[in-house]
């Protein structure tokens, strides 16, 4: 009866020290996972308050630039399509073609922005207006905050696929549901290309 | 050599380093046991015939515990040493700042400039990840410079100069932002804190033997305080 019940105990404690071992295992992973959720979520922050900047940046403008109205009314537009691809992608997070769309909404935000600084830049008395002055550094921040929360996201994205990825994490990763997160990728070749302006 | 890789040699030279200072700290405990060891074995005149190094062996051996004490006084006097000065150097970033002149820009207001600061400081926050911490501006420096204060990521301030406020573009302004924010994030501030402690522990005994000399008879000392 001795032996049997010694091989017994150590197989128990083996087992118990491979479930503490997969429990950590589990559990870092889920931070990590949570961690870039959260990146992701910091992006549609700063996507959001660009959107909320625009509508007084082109009242701003258009006292000034009476002659421009096709610039200021394709940054509404494009301003207004970034918006509702915002809704829908909130609505369907795990979508990919919701959220492609929401991309693309937003580097045509984007080019339409650039269109409009660059001819700003020929009416000198918009270009000294203090409140102009002002949206136009809060505006060229928000930008800035998006890439970086991108980049951010990129980051977090990358610690979680090595911890995942890495052994013996992998054993594990499949059987407790951790699939590859995806990072954020330029989907469209032609958007690398900065908009091109001519006057 | 990518950024990442960049990031890899940096800290290990950065442990290098801080284990050669390590290794100067003990050096300097064996230097003072030696020289104990050779005041000793000099006045230990009950075998003259026999040379210093055999004298010198011999007095290790027979007094083991002073040396013991010699060694255990010096690591606690340079313990102490450095234990107040990190304590005083620890009190948080904000004391560093005001120390110095600076103003805090508060987080709403502020004219153009302070404004581009703010959202540079908020850009930077985001991209490493950690809180924006509270920038400070230095009016009375017209040159260009910056510094992050403070021993901890969440108790660490960024502070710019006037003239760097003035002079830099925005893309400048974020390069300077960003460098000082990696100091913030890969804890030198703590380790300069730390090893400022350490020098002063070294200095405390070069201050004791000033102390001891003088105290021995009105010596002249000419020291060089640099």
């Amino acid at each position: 009866m001795g032996p049997v019940l010694i091989v017994l105990g150590v197989l128990l404690a083996a087992a118990l020290v491979l479930i503490m071992f997969v429990v950590g295992i589990y559990n870092r992973l889920v931070g990590l996972r949570n961690r870039y959720k959260n990146s992701f979520a910091q992006i549609d922050v700063q996507l959001k308050r660009r959107n909320d900047l625009i509508p007084n940046l082109v009242e701003t403008a258009k006292g000034y630039m009476k002659h421009e109205r096709e610039t200021l009314e394709g940054v509404i537009q494009a301003r207004n399509q970034a918006v509702s691809a915002g809704q829908r992608a909130a609505a369907d997070p795990g979508n990919a073609d919701a959220m492609n769309q929401l991309n693309g909404a937003e580097s045509m935000l984007s080019g339409a922005l650039g269109k409009l600084f660059a001819l700003s830049e020929a009416y000198p008395d918009l270009k000294a207006n203090q409140n102009m002055l002002a949206l136009q550094e809060e505006l060229t921040s928000t930008e800035n905050k998006i890439a970086f929360a991108r980049q951010a996201f990129n980051d977090s994205v990358m610690r979680y696929n090595t911890q995942r990825e890495t052994f013996p994490a992998i054993m594990f990763a499949g059987m407790l549901n951790f699939q590859e997160a995806q990072l954020f990728e330029v989907a469209n070749p032609d958007e690398r290309e900065a908009p091109k302006v001519s006057f | 050599m990518d950024f990442f890789e960049h990031q890899e040699v940096a800290r290990r030279r950065t442990g290098l380093l801080v284990f050669l200072f390590v290794l100067a700290v003990v050096l300097i405990v064996v230097t003072i046991c030696t020289v104990v060891g050779i005041a000793i074995s000099l006045t230990n005149d009950s075998d003259v015939n026999v040379d210093l190094l055999t004298r010198f062996v011999g007095t290790i051996q027979q007094n083991w515990f002073v040396f013991l004490a010699v060694a255990g006084g010096t690591i606690a006097v340079i313990f102490l040493g450095s234990l107040y000065k990190v304590s005083q150097l620890a009190s948080g970033g904000q004391v560093v700042a005001e120390l110095l002149g600076g103003r805090l820009v508060a987080p709403g207001g502020g004219d153009l400039a302070e404004r581009r600061l703010l959202n540079v400081v908020q850009e930077m926050a985001i991209a490493s990840g950690i809180a924006v911490p509270p920038v400070y501006v230095l009016e009375n420096e017209d040159g260009i410079n910056a510094f992050a204060a403070g021993f901890e990521p969440d108790s660490a301030v960024v502070s710019v100069t006037r003239g760097a406020l003035d002079r830099l573009s925005r893309d400048e302004l974020q390069g300077v932002i960003g460098h000082e924010f990696s100091h913030i994030l890969n804890g030198d501030m703590r380790l300069n804190v730390r090893l400022i402690g350490l020098i002063h522990g070294i200095l405390v005994i070069a201050l004791v033997g000033y102390y001891v000399l003088r105290s021995l008879g009105h010596v002249r000392i000419s020291s060089n305080k640099k």
